[in-house]
């Protein structure tokens, strides 16, 4: 990894840069905009290239070449290891990073735990700055005025907090005292996702649901709500009940194995539909702009591109949606984990 | 044709299949939906939101038939 | 490009670590002003309602209470009207034929008196008369020697009688 990357700052983004360089030679000069195409397997390949950029998680943020934001790197190995940036990691000389990832020097292995501080991280940062600062703006007159109407930008954020609550909590979740408990939770989800969706159409932005890990994380917070308030409201015995599915015992066998697995396959579900509607509509758009690589012709770039804006304009719904999904089937699978028994009774 | 070949054919079979049973699904399910709102237009509200979960539910099958015809890509 | 399909474990403890942060501070920092807050709102609305329906409902009890009220009153007002009107001119005819008692009586009367004075007086005239003969009578036995004198004391007695 050369240290070239930030001396360099063309303020041009990085598609017309390759554009450009495809249009002037065959084999791609690389050094000057993206040192990472030097370490790729598949020298020149610059749709592999530009996906690797807007899909994957990065050691640092850049910004379009334009800036440059370093993040702290912690790595766990045989001790804990911790620099300020990537480039501070590899003149330490311990680590070094190819293709993304961070291997160590001498056994060419990567390292046992890589807490860093990712992007991706970063954006998750920038969502909360986002909730917290418009909270905080509306804040001031919910205190002053308590009993008036709304206005402005607070009728905004209403709309979205008595959606959630209204059309997603209390419809599903039949418990009223759960459901109250709950609203902070899936008001603070959906506009988490809601936010960080948003980040990834903003321009340079990544979209940190576009990840599995990121998904993955907010499947397993949704896990543990969905069997904690089970249990808390139902009682362990309840939950153990609910693995039978309300079957007749000739049935048990096959019902507990399915409801158990099910148990899992829900926030499985959660995770991947998330991660591939997020990632679908940017695999689309970089793959359409791909084409005017791949055809090496500014003909196809008005089809491309505006074929990329309507995909674009499908991604802000598709951003919309995903957000109302998860938060409407984390309640809905709260519902279920919760309801099943007592519809059963009120059946007989 | 060598493996690589076939696993990129797998791909894109397998992602135009599954695209196929989602929109076969998504598209019963829409027109059901559109149905029983036109005759009881004031239930309208509650099945749009019963219709975006059951095409969620249809979508995320989908989506891992999907994510299974990129991983055969990718490979 | 594999790499997008695979789970980064720091990122996913990141991801849950930060969720779990976030939301505690805004269960901590924004439930209370502001999801409470709404839903405190809400209810002092539909309390306002509920309040104001009741009191149109009272209004409403009120209005009709009032009208009937009314009605009753105008009712009533006739009925009396009618009634005075009638005691009116009961009280206008009595009062006339008392008047016209009182004044048939107080012309009796008067009739009366009349007739009691012209009786006394002619009582007292008949008395004086019988008194006169008396006294003429007697001053003609004591003096009926002379039958000048006799003339002179009946002129004299005369002329007493007349400047009586």
């Amino acid at each position: 990894m050369s240290t070239q990357k930030n001396i360099n700052s063309q303020p041009e983004n990085p598609i017309n840069n390759h554009n450009e360089l495809n249009m002037h030679s065959t084999h791609t000069d690389t050094t000057s905009a993206h040192t990472e195409a030097k370490h790729n397997a598949k020298e020149g390949n610059v749709i592999t290239e530009m996906l690797n950029d807007h899909l994957l998680d990065h050691h640092g943020y850049n910004f379009y070449d334009v800036f440059h934001i370093n993040l702290p790197v912690i790595i766990y190995d045989d001790a804990l290891y911790t620099y300020p940036s990537i480039h501070s990691m590899e003149e330490a000389g311990i680590f070094k990073e190819v293709h993304h990832d961070i291997i160590r020097n001498d056994t060419g292995q990567a390292p046992k735990i890589d807490l860093s501080i990712t992007a991706l991280v970063m954006f998750q940062w920038i969502a909360m700055i986002i909730i917290f600062t418009s909270f905080f703006i509306i804040k001031k007159r919910y205190v002053r005025h308590p009993n008036k109407a709304p206005k402005g930008f607070q009728n905004f954020i209403e709309l979205g907090i008595e959606m959630v609550r209204d059309r997603i909590v209390k419809v599903n979740i039949a418990d009223d005292k759960l459901a109250e408990k709950l609203t902070p939770y899936f008001v603070f989800l959906w506009l988490f996702i809601f936010v960080l969706n948003f980040l990834g159409l903003v321009p340079g932005g990544h979209s940190a649901t576009g990840n599995l890990a990121v998904t993955a994380g907010l499947s397993i917070t949704a896990y543990f709500v969905i069997n904690g308030s089970a249990i808390l409201t139902k009682g362990i015995g309840h939950w153990i009940k609910e693995f039978t599915g309300g079957a007749p015992i000739g049935l048990w066998l096959i019902m507990i194995p399915i409801e158990i697995l099910s148990m899992f396959t829900k926030p499985f579900a959660l995770t991947v539909r998330l991660f591939a509607n997020m990632t679908a509509g940017h695999v689309v758009i970089l793959s359409l702009v791909g084409l005017i690589f791949i055809f090496k012709s500014f003909a196809v770039a008005p089809i491309s591109v505006g074929f990329s804006l309507f995909i674009n304009l499908l991604e802000v719904l598709v951003a919309m949606i995903q957000a109302y999904v998860f938060t409407m089937l984390t309640a809905v699978f709260v519902g279920l984990a919760l309801g099943h028994g007592e519809e059963h009774e009120t059946v007989h | 044709m060598d493996s690589t070949a076939l696993a990129f054919l797998a791909a894109g079979l397998g992602a135009g299949l599954s695209v196929i049973g989602a929109g076969l699904g998504i598209g019963k399910l829409a027109a059901s939906a559109l149905e029983a709102a036109g005759r009881q237009p004031e239930a309208a509200g509650k099945l749009q939101t019963m219709m975006i979960i059951a095409a969620a539910l249809i979508e995320g099958v989908t989506l891992f038939a999907e994510v299974i015809s990129f991983m055969l890509a990718m490979k | 490009m594999e790499k997008l399909l695979t789970v980064n474990p720091g990122l996913l403890f990141w991801t849950i670590v930060n969720f779990l942060v976030f939301l505690s501070v805004f269960i901590l920092l924004f439930k209370k002003p502001i999801l409470d807050a709404l839903k405190n709102r809400e209810l002092y609305i539909t309390e306002k309602i509920e309040s104001a329906e009741s009191k149109l409902i009272m209004a409403e009890e009120k209005l009709s209470e009032a009208e009937a009220r009314i009605t009753n009153a105008t009712r009533e007002v006739n009925v009396m009207m009618a009634h005075e009107r009638e005691n009116a001119a009961d009280l206008i005819n009595k009062a006339k034929q008392e008047a016209d008692k009182v004044r048939q009586e107080k012309l009796d009367n008067a009739v009366r008196e009349i007739k009691i004075s012209q009786e006394k007086a002619f009582q007292q005239l008949k008395q004086e008369i019988a008194s006169m003969v008396v006294l003429a009578t007697e001053k003609v036995i004591s003096e009926k020697l002379t039958s000048e004198k006799d003339f002179e004391l009946i002129n004299n007695q005369i002329e007493k009688l007349s400047k009586n």
